[in-house]
């Protein structure tokens, strides 16, 4: 049942989007939403669609993985759509009178909602970019490496990716254990199927129990055997796959900054 | 009686991560019989076992557990469960209750059994298990890692099985552990002669000293069954899938290649030790 977990939704590849360094993937993710965000005009919006749409090329992603990633979150794109549409006040192009309501489209309404829509949709594209590209343990790399500027205020950058880490090694882990004994207290008649649900809450404690005794007990074994190989956080530790800059994060740097840069300028430019 | 006939499993079937587990399995293990499986890590032992429960249904064939089809679908999975009772690998990770009485009293309880019955037999189960009564009102936790183990299986037992499945009984305990555990089944054959035993286990050693019947599992595959004698007298066809016969085995064959008369059917110390002493002079205390 839980044989094919697969976390986050990593698919692994040798695309330059793979090979670039994790951290400078999450600055561009980051740039890549705040330039989203800014920009507002239908020209931008297409810009954008060809630059996501080459990424995604680039990538080798299947465009099918691309749009299971979107699916679900096709009721808050409706929701978004429906409030924008209906609340935003401005030049009223259709209206109609539900009892004594008065529902009205207005045309600034279907002009925000329609860019909502859309930003919302790059967003979730982007950002699905960088977790099929990237493998957890990658992520948590990178999100150290941006975190040890903040060690100067004591920000403990170290450990957090390393709880990351730890936290990510052991979903599988701990899934297969889940696995097990529910199929050891299904053997013994338990029944997690049916019944309403707070029966089946109550269903939970012959699962629950065991599975948070074993992960105390893995949390345990590992610390004693983190510590029997004198691992210490405080030190500067070294790496085994150190994540290098490559000219390849270079390059892809001077193009998506170049080609943010002249978004923004260009959507100013329009403006005035 | 068990009866598997030509069984086949896949995992994540139509997927493309499937994996055959089991191919083309037939067996039929009589009542009243004490048998293990045996075979490497990944051999489909625990796979097969599962089927035995119907924890898992079979891609294609079908299974029988005392007349009832478990591969049809509108088989009673209750009753199924009911009748083969399966006793999962380190099953002391599976304790929860506040005591080990009410642990052992969780699938009587799920039966729906009145108080009385199920403090027959919780105390019942737990005697067959070899755990003494002190324990019955202790924490789960508290007990060592022997005791434990036998009070999962009295878990187990207080369902009245008709099969007993014991996936890898003896793993992770000390050789004291073992051998207890190994007692305790051996003697819950003897007192229970309607009840069918059925352990998994990979080391030659264990399934020498308990079993009678022995299933050998490669690949996926059955690759012998027989009696201990029967599968013992191949050692060089185990060998070729790799695995052993027990070791005292292959030294009475070292000294019967050495010229010194022995039998060829002594796979345990003790018959071994029966087998040397007379010839050594000695052979009283044995």
């Amino acid at each position: 049942m839980f044989k094919n977990i697969i976390i986050g939704q990593y698919l692994p590849g040798t695309s330059p989007l793979h090979r670039m360094n994790p951290a400078v993937k999450i600055v561009f993710t980051l740039i890549y939403v705040i330039v989203l965000f800014s920009v507002n005009t239908p020209v931008s919006y297409a810009a954008f669609a060809v630059y996501t749409f080459a990424l995604i090329l680039i990538s080798k992603v299947p465009v099918k993985m691309i749009v299971r990633g979107v699916r679900p979150m096709l009721w808050i794109f409706i929701l978004t759509a429906v409030l924008n549409i209906f609340m935003t006040p401005g030049n009223i192009i259709w209206s109609i009178n539900i009892f004594k309501l008065t529902v009205v489209v207005t045309r600034e309404g279907l002009i925000m909602g329609t860019a909502m829509v859309i930003r919302l949709l790059f967003l979730v594209i982007g950002t699905s970019l960088l977790t099929l590209t990237t493998s957890p343990l990658q992520l948590t790399d990178g999100i150290e490496v941006l975190l040890k500027p903040l060690k100067k205020i004591k920000v403990p950058a170290h450990e957090i990716a390393m709880m990351m880490t730890i936290a990510i090694r052991f979903i599988p882990t701990l899934a297969e254990e889940t696995d097990k004994i529910m199929k050891a207290q299904t053997a013994r008649g338990a029944d997690f199927e049916t019944g309403n649900i707070i029966r089946r809450a109550k269903a939970m404690t012959p699962l629950l129990i065991p599975l948070f005794v074993s992960a105390f007990r893995r949390a345990d074994e590992l610390a004693t055997a983190m510590e029997a190989r004198c691992y210490n956080s405080g030190i500067n530790r070294t790496k085994m796959k150190e994540s290098k800059i490559t000219s390849l994060d270079i390059i892809s740097a001077i193009i998506f900054i170049a080609g943010g840069l002249f978004l923004i300028l260009a959507e100013f430019w329009i403006e005035i | 009686m068990i009866k598997a006939e030509n069984v086949n499993y896949i995992y994540q079937h139509g997927t493309p991560f499937a994996r055959q587990a089991l191919y083309d399995i037939n067996l039929e293990i009589p009542d009243d019989s004490l048998t293990a499986i045996i075979g490497h890590t990944g051999s489909g032992k625990s796979t097969l076992i599962q089927h035995f429960n119907a924890l898992i249904k079979p891609t294609s064939g079908k299974i029988e557990i005392n007349g009832i089809d478990v591969t049809n679908p509108k088989a009673d999975l209750t009753l199924i469960r009911r009748t083969s009772g399966l006793v999962f690998q380190y099953p002391e990770h599976q304790l929860f209750e506040e005591t080990v009485y009410k642990d052992i009293a969780f699938a009587p309880k799920n039966m729906g059994l009145n108080e009385k019955e199920i403090d027959e037999r919780v105390k019942e189960s737990a005697a067959m298990a070899g755990l003494s009564e002190k324990y019955l009102e202790r924490s789960p936790f508290e007990l060592s890692g022997g005791q434990k183990r036998r009070a999962a299986i009295a878990g187990v037992l207080a369902m009245k099985p008709k099969v007993l499945i014991l996936d890898e009984p003896t793993a992770g305990l000390d050789p004291k552990g073992r051998d207890e555990i190994l007692n305790t089944i051996k003697v819950l054959h003897k007192t229970n002669r309607e009840m069918i035993i059925l352990f998994v286990s990979h080391s030659m050693e264990d399934v020498a000293k308990t079993a009678e019947h022995i299933i050998v599992m490669n690949k996926g595959h059955i690759e012998m069954q027989g009696s201990t004698a029967e599968i013992f007298t191949r050692a060089e066809y185990l060998r070729q899938i790799g695995l052993n016969v027990p070791q005292i085995t292959l030294l009475c064959d070292k000294l019967r290649n050495a010229g010194i008369n022995l039998p060829d059917n002594i796979y345990t110390v003790h018959d071994a030790a029966k087998a040397i002493a007379p010839l050594m002079g000695g052979g009283r205390n044995v």
